[in-house]
């Protein structure tokens, strides 16, 4: 892989750069993931009853129509790079794999849509799922900073958690000196943290990273629900995965942490680069039926 | 015999101690990727951990243990927690860890810096062999050859102005390495000694550095070092070949030359280096 010396020589406070990032990206994912054949998709771009815009897409897999439960994806990339076109193969296996529809919001990027923005929109779009989904029907999906994103969403006080999350390669520490001191034991093969600080850097700005909603605090914040949190060996984030899981379990929550050994970055999403990443999504299929059906077992018992 | 590495460095079951970062984490890392188990010690056990946790998310064999070299009772309790993770005795034991000071010269370079830099570089070598020399000898023949390896610098011979009690603290490494070495030959225990010049690692940030001293040792280590996976690389295949002395860069061997050949010529250039040199 040539990926790191790539991204080493792309600007990304460049438009160019920029642009070259996103298509490197799209191109990857494109080509290395799975397929989507069979599957529907439908956009969706509204104005909540408070005046807040959404747009986002709905991703069904032929079977997921019926499906009561529904998974809320936060897709992932540094907060400027990608988008619910790039990750869609990921969607729609996710569909796939556990019967469900699949939100994916869209998000606005950096560097023209700034902190707090996307984490506005993630919320807009959680409230607009719940006015036609019950919170214990549904599960939270996200990669990378997506990851962030949705242990952001969860923290604030007045929101309702969600059946479960997974979290794919998760994004904690936006200073990236978690990842970089796991980087100078070993590399990453697609990135280097100095240049995913530059990354960052354009969705935070100025902002101090030590806000509490950049600088998660998940050690003292909320109980999350369920947890399934998924790295790869290889890559320098999975430093900030065993952060975020011994946070979850401090926190009185329950956190299952997997780390497959060689695998790269959201190696789930290229499944044809990586083999393993269909055991990896059959496992995490199993894990959602499973939270969703603890959640409607105790409904019953309780109604 | 048949598929069974009679290499030190390969599925050793290691003691790594300042496994934390810089050195002793490449040491640890390249340990668990050639196949053996390793104890990953340091005074500050979270760091360990992030280490232990680079090596068994590969799926390596790791665990972390808290460890302060300078106290005689934490080696032991180190050796004994080490002997009971492993279910035997270890086979490698690598004393690294190390501290950076200096930035005054003699006389103004307080006494309770020089006892902690001791404390660490030169005791706790002395602490490890002396604890763990004798469960290495006592082993006996046995399919796994057994090694030390106490990291030292080039500092041991390098002499280097306003770092005194560093230079005495490796020295004192590399001169109780040498002996061993003579004591332990033909037990089956290998002896060596590694002396680096600048590897990227945190030794500055961490030591009671003065703040030029460290802007400039910062600089030094950007511009000539090799970083730490390579040296250590280079000295586990050092071990495995019996030999003594590890100098993995150029400029240590350069320098271990000089100094061997003419050391008077060299101390006075080093001297004269240093007044006309950055300050």
């Amino acid at each position: 892989m040539t990926l790191r010396q790539i991204s080493a020589v792309l600007p990304p406070e460049k438009s160019w750069g920029l642009w070259l990032s996103r298509q490197i990206v799209a191109t990857v994912m494109a080509t290395c993931g799975p397929s989507t054949s069979g599957v529907s998709v439908e956009q969706v771009d509204t104005v909540l009853p408070d005046g807040r815009r959404l747009r986002g897409e709905w991703v069904r897999a032929p079977e997921a129509d019926r499906a009561e439960g529904a998974i809320y994806f936060l897709h992932g990339s540094g907060y400027a790079l990608c988008s619910p076109r790039t990750h869609r193969r990921l969607t729609a296996w996710l569909s796939r794999m556990t019967g469900l529809p699949v939100f994916c919001v869209d998000y606005r990027l950096a560097p023209r849509h700034l902190f707090p923005t996307a984490a506005g929109d993630v919320r807009t779009g959680w409230d607009w799922l719940l006015e036609t989904h019950h919170a214990e029907n549904v599960v939270i999906a996200g990669d990378s900073a997506g990851g962030h994103l949705a242990v952001d969403l969860l923290l604030q006080p007045d929101i309702s958690h969600p059946a479960g999350l997974v979290l794919f390669s998760p994004l904690v520490d936006l200073t990236f000196s978690t990842a970089a001191a796991r980087e100078r034991l070993r590399r990453d093969p697609a990135i280097r943290s100095a240049d995913a600080v530059k990354l960052v850097r354009l969705y935070c700005g100025d902002v101090d990273p030590a806000d509490p909603r950049l600088a998660l605090n998940a050690a003292a914040g909320r109980a999350l629900p369920p947890t399934l949190i998924q790295a790869g060996g290889a890559e320098m984030l999975a430093a900030d995965a065993h952060r975020l899981a011994t946070d979850i379990r401090s926190a009185g929550g329950n956190c299952e942490l997997q780390i497959w050994p060689d695998q790269v970055h959201v190696f789930q999403a290229l499944p044809r680069l990586a083999p393993e990443a269909a055991q990896a999504m059959s496992y995490v299929a199993s894990f959602i039926a499973e939270a969703l059906s603890i959640n409607a077992f105790a409904e019953e018992r309780t109604g | 015999m048949f598929g069974l590495s009679s290499k030190r460095t390969h599925r050793a079951d290691a003691v790594v101690t300042g496994a934390g970062s810089g050195i002793g984490a490449a040491f640890a890392v390249e340990l668990a990727r050639r196949g053996g188990r390793v104890v990953c010690s340091d005074i500050d056990e979270a760091t360990a951990q992030l280490t232990v946790d680079a090596i068994t998310d590969q799926g390596g064999k790791a665990v972390a243990v808290r460890c302060d070299v300078s106290k005689i009772d934490e080696v032991r309790g180190l050796a004994t927690q080490s002997q009971a993770w492993f279910g035997n005795a270890p086979t490698l034991v690598i004393n690294n860890a190390g501290v950076g000071a200096g930035g005054a010269d003699v006389g103004d370079f307080s006494l309770d810096d020089w006892s902690w830099t001791l404390g660490v570089n030169l005791w706790g070598p002395i602490h490890g062999c002396h604890v763990f020399a004798p469960i290495l000898r006592e082993e006996g023949p046995s399919k796994q050859p057994r090694g030390i390896i106490n990291v030292a610098s080039a500092a041991a011979f390098g002499a280097a102005p306003g770092m005194a009690a560093y230079n005495v603290s490796k020295a004192g490494v590399l001169s109780l390495s040498e002996t061993m070495a003579a004591e332990l030959s033909g037990s089956g225990v290998a002896v060596t000694v590694l002396c680096p010049t600048f590897v990227k690692t945190n030794i500055v940030d961490a030591g009671r550095i003065t703040a030029a001293s460290t802007d400039f040792a910062n600089r030094l280590m950007r511009w000539t070092g090799v970083s730490s996976e390579r040296v250590a690389r280079t000295c586990l295949d050092t071990h495995d070949r019996g030999g003594l002395y590890c100098m993995p860069q150029i400029d240590a061997k350069i320098g271990w030359n000089i100094k061997r050949f003419v050391p008077e010529t060299y101390t006075r250039t080093l001297g004269l280096a240093a007044r006309i040199g950055p300050q």
